[in-house]
């Protein structure tokens, strides 16, 4: 798996300790009750500290998904 | 700590550890605060599960008043300006003019009034650590950032008079945390009501901590002496060669004299380990008058040509301590490695004059031989170490029963329901003479005494060395005839004097009690204790070892001790029989 999703799932699995790994690859916002708005701060905020990078506000509500989030930061990150 | 790491460790919590309640108030969106403070608290308390209860959301003072009357292990209190008067924050402000500045402060005297209740109240039955505001001060003032305005010196003042006042009534108020636009994130203040940035939660986080879960104090420091007692090399440069003032650019040495002559003063065992002739050491104590750490903070003073780890082993067999409560400082790297493959549990610190590092060094030795308050006993410390040096000098070749006769022994005894500080802190550090190696937080041991027939019998020992202090405590619950004997340690400087023998005679009498049953428990450390037991004629029982008054007394040597202030519902003198 690439770095950026390495490192993403320990971010997810830091925030969502009981759920599966393939699971958490597949986490939309939508279909999980745990996902509610602590969980989208908390998640935000180790994401941060993770990669280093401060994420803008107006960035959040595209941040819905798994996967949706492992596209940004390869923006993000993209040299 | 990172956020990431808080998660990781409260995820790995096992689920069966019993809880350890914790409310933590603040007035703001607990958040990554409250996580970090958990897992903080979670790595200091191994042996619980953290349980934190935050109260109602946006009502402080409320919480602060729920905390009071909870049930809870620890409490933990962030303040911010906005608490103060919402009009000192950002997301709740409100329309306000310069006018208002005088109702402002009106307003914050009367928070810190409604607020003080509750926290000393919280604060007289369990931990209670308080962070004061470390944001920014609100701007309000028409000054400006250039300089204090009176607004902003007048509330400081009403803070700082309030802060004494918690402080005396048994807070912890954590150091202050440096304010600036570090600490602050107004972003998220606005958006969750959360006003910190990460770091600044993670500092926050680990100085409530600190305060609430500190460590146990280490016991004993021992320290070389060339280049770090004193600068110079004593055989080389002569006993007035070596030096620790301005005048020869020393003055590092002399700072670090005076905090190991405080330490010494506050209980702290300090002995030095140093490659050098004895006598000459003996010498330049008993010559240089200008050592601000005397000869009397010694013990012992060890000085020879054998490795430091076989010095350090002497002084280890002198206080009778684990390694694990010892620091030693050394300035050569050589010396401490030696020591620390010799003993990994020593904790080795390198002695480095340069002023920075001199700072750290004394932060460092402060917080490891932290304590709340100096007692008679920790004063009492070294020097009743070497009266048990004195002690087992004199007993050498004489007659045992005789040796104790000659001691002209004296034994203290109290008997009550009433909490002790020094009481707990021996059930709490003391290992070897320990009936179970349980230990008790201070709510915990309130709570054990408020039991119906619950008791605490502590015992003070004075003899023709000097007092030792009281160095026995012994909790118990009196059931009829029986008294259950749930908790008991005895410092290890009273062994060999039958103290254990006069704290039972003593039991059996102030109790009339026909059976005694303790609650014996082996660990690792308490085989001194479990060689006592066997003496006696024990009789198992469940969970417990039995003793009757009869067998006891028809085992018990003879007690040379006077007992010169017994409880209050015992013989009043009782000499040896």
């Amino acid at each position: 798996m690439p770095m950026i999703e390495t490192k993403l799932l320990e971010c997810f699995q830091a925030v969502f300790p009981s759920m599966p790994e393939a699971k958490l690859r597949a986490a939309v916002m939508a279909d999980l009750a745990q996902w509610d708005s602590l969980a989208t701060i908390t998640l935000a905020t180790v994401v941060q500290e993770t990669f280093a990078l401060e994420i803008e506000p107006e960035d959040l509500p595209q941040l819905t998904s798994f996967q949706s989030i492992a596209e940004y930061l390869r923006r993000r990150t993209a040299t | 700590m990172r956020l990431l790491d808080a998660l990781r460790i409260l995820r790995q919590v096992e689920a069966e550890l019993p809880p350890w309640p914790v409310f933590f108030a603040c007035g703001f969106t607990p958040l990554h605060l409250e996580t970090l403070l958990t897992a903080e608290l979670q790595q200091r308390v191994p042996a619980g599960k953290i349980v934190v209860q935050t109260g109602l959301y946006g009502d402080l003072l409320g919480n602060l008043g729920r905390m009071a009357a909870s049930d809870s292990a620890l409490g933990a209190v962030v303040l911010e300006w906005a608490d103060l008067d919402p009009r000192l924050g950002l997301r709740r402000g409100g329309y306000w003019t310069g006018a208002d500045l005088a109702g402002i402060g009106a307003e914050i005297e009367a928070f810190l009034a409604r607020a003080e209740p509750p926290l000393l109240a919280a604060a007289s039955r369990f931990p209670v650590a308080v962070a004061l505001p470390s944001l920014p001060f609100p701007l309000l003032a028409p000054l400006g950032p250039r300089a204090v305005s009176p607004f902003q010196a007048d509330v400081e003042l009403a803070l700082a008079a309030w802060r004494q006042r918690l402080v005396a009534g048994g807070c912890w108020l954590t150091p202050a945390q440096a304010a600036g636009d570090g600490a602050a994130d107004p972003a998220a203040q606005i958006e969750f009501d959360f006003p910190y940035t990460l770091p600044h939660a993670a500092r926050l986080a680990t100085a409530l901590a600190a305060a609430l879960a500190p460590p146990p104090a280490k016991k004993g420091l021992i320290t070389d002496l060339d280049h770090t007692l004193w600068s110079g090399i004593l055989g080389d440069d002569g006993l007035d060669g070596v030096q620790w003032d301005l005048d020869h650019r020393a003055r590092a040495h002399g700072v670090y004299q005076q905090l190991l002559h405080a330490l010494a003063q506050e209980g702290v065992l300090v002995a030095t380990a140093s490659k050098n002739d004895p006598r000459l050491v003996a010498e330049a104590f008993a010559r240089r008058s200008d050592l601000i750490l005397r000869a009397d903070d010694i013990f012992p003073m060890v000085a020879g040509w054998q490795p430091k780890s076989e010095q350090i082993a002497e002084i280890l067999r002198a206080w009778n301590i684990g390694p694990d409560a010892v620091v030693f400082v050394d300035d050569n790297p050589f010396e401490l490695e030696e020591v620390s493959r010799a003993y990994p549990q020593i904790e080795c610190i390198r002695f480095q004059p340069q002023p920075r590092a001199l700072v750290q060094l004394w932060r460092d030795l402060r917080e490891r031989f932290a304590r709340a308050g100096v007692g008679e006993e920790d004063r009492l410390r070294s020097a009743s170490l070497r009266g048990a040096e004195r002690a087992a000098q004199a007993a050498q070749g004489a007659d045992p029963e005789e040796f104790l006769r000659s001691l002209g022994a004296e034994l203290q005894f109290e008997h009550s329901a009433r909490d002790d500080e020094r009481a707990l802190e021996l059930l709490n550090k003391t290992n070897q003479f320990n009936l179970n190696g349980l230990r008790l937080a201070a709510a915990d041991f309130r709570r054990y005494l408020a039991q119906a027939g619950a008791f605490v019998q502590t015992t003070g020992y004075t003899d023709k060395f000097g007092p030792l202090g009281k160095i026995s405590v012994l909790l118990g619950r009196c059931c009829g005839e029986v008294v259950e004997v749930d908790f008991w340690a005895m410092s290890c400087r009273a062994f060999a004097r039958r103290i254990e023998f006069a704290s039972l005679r003593q039991l059996f009498d102030t109790t009339g009690a026909a059976v005694v049953r303790l609650g014996y428990c082996k660990t690792d450390r308490n085989q001194p204790l479990a060689e006592f037991l066997q003496s006696l004629p024990l009789a198992s029982e469940g969970d417990r070892l039995c003793l009757s008054r009869e067998a006891f007394l028809a085992r018990c040597p003879v007690l040379p001790h006077a007992i010169t202030a017994a409880a209050p519902a015992a013989r009043a003198v009782h000499a040896h029989d």
